[in-house]
């Protein structure tokens, strides 16, 4: 059984739907703290005074809350989706060392961007634009300013 | 319910709606940035146009509060332009990475070992780049409904209309480019290959 992708609308009211509960029963979605959260926690036990004394893990502590939860939840709704739809799941070829590269360095500069900006596609652009914060707008203008250019770029380089 | 068994949950609707609309393929982000096929940024915009449909009569009857998020213009500018970049390269965001990854995409491991990297690094500079990146120039949590005056609902129902206005019109140039919405996450981008006719 192979189900199709939901057209635009289908997806956009359905993420739509699930921001709304989100807010209505904690807080708006959002993803990207959970990633030094995640370093916080595995580096506690190890270096527990460095991760003490360190001025950001103090802001986001080695503790499992809602957002942790959230984006655990995330990889197990992605997978349940796969099933569901009937992906191939881990079949496609090794990647190129480009790619490994390309993946590396993209999830490095999300990542650090993100906390930076303080929030990535769902806090900043999904919850901080719902939100109206002015914030969030500029940080969508500046993502898609920055990342059509560049993927033009990377397209003409015959990178994807 | 407990708060970590609805984060959870809440967190499983999200990520399973990811994998079905397509976006935990990069390929639909790639198409997206490369003006080939809108999918992506159609589904963004329709998502925030229903949120603030649904929740800004709520908030009007005292229901909710739902805050914003702090504008320090150092910070919101250069670090969403690393993302962008960022976003260029992988393909996908710290979101749909993990709804990717529980789709059984193994090279995603190269984009998690980078991103928990970036999170260590960020954690590192976060004290010396504070007072420049994020004290400075730095506004509070100001709102549309701040600068413009006037009522939340309406300034917000205007802003969702205006959105949706926007998502028709970027769906009507996606039906100019015949970029079909199935075909979103199949990568198209290589079709351009060295054409010099594409502006």
């Amino acid at each position: 059984m192979k189900k199709p992708y939901w057209t635009w609308w289908q997806g956009g009211i359905a993420l739509g739907l699930i921001s709304a509960f989100a807010f209505l029963t904690h807080s708006g979605l959002g993803t990207s703290t959970s990633y030094p959260r995640a370093v916080a926690l595995a580096l506690n036990p190890l270096v527990p005074d460095f991760v003490a004394n360190n001025a950001y893990f103090q802001r986001v502590e080695p503790i499992v809350n809602w957002q942790l939860m959230l984006v655990i939840g995330i990889a197990v709704g992605g997978f349940i989706g796969a099933k569901i739809m009937g992906l191939s799941m881990g079949s496609e070829p090794a990647p190129s060392t480009l790619r490994k590269v390309m993946l590396f360095a993209g999830g490095f500069l999300i990542l650090f961007g993100a906390r930076l900006a303080g929030g990535c596609t769902s806090g900043h652009v999904i919850t901080g634009i719902t939100q109206l914060s002015v914030s969030s707008l500029i940080f969508g203008a500046v993502v898609f300013g920055t990342g059509i250019p560049a993927a033009r770029y990377f397209a003409r380089k015959g990178w994807y | 319910m407990n708060v970590l068994v609805l984060g959870l949950v809440t967190g499983i609707a999200f990520g399973y709606v990811l994998q079905r609309i397509g976006v935990a393929q990069c390929a639909c982000l790639f198409n997206a940035l490369n003006l080939k096929n809108l999918k992506a940024v159609k589904v963004m915009a329709t998502a925030i146009a229903v949120g603030i449909l649904l929740l800004y009569p709520i908030q009007a009857m005292g229901g909710i509060a739902l805050g914003a998020r702090t504008l320090y213009i150092g910070g919101v500018v250069v670090g969403g332009a690393i993302f962008g970049l960022g976003f260029a390269l992988a393909g996908l965001c710290p979101g749909t990475a993990l709804a990717a990854l529980g789709g059984g995409k193994k090279d995603v491991f190269y984009l998690m070992a980078g991103a928990l990297s970036g999170s260590f690094v960020y954690a590192l500079v976060y004290e010396p780049m504070r007072p420049l990146m994020i004290d400075s120039l730095n506004f509070g949590d100001l709102t549309l409904t701040q600068v413009f005056g006037g009522n939340a609902l309406l300034v917000g129902y205007v802003f969702a209309f205006l959105l949706l206005g926007a998502v028709f019109w970027l769906d009507a140039q996606d039906r100019k480019t015949g970029a079909a919405d199935e075909e979103a996450c199949t990568l198209t981008v290589q079709k351009q290959a060295p054409s010099k006719t594409v502006a």
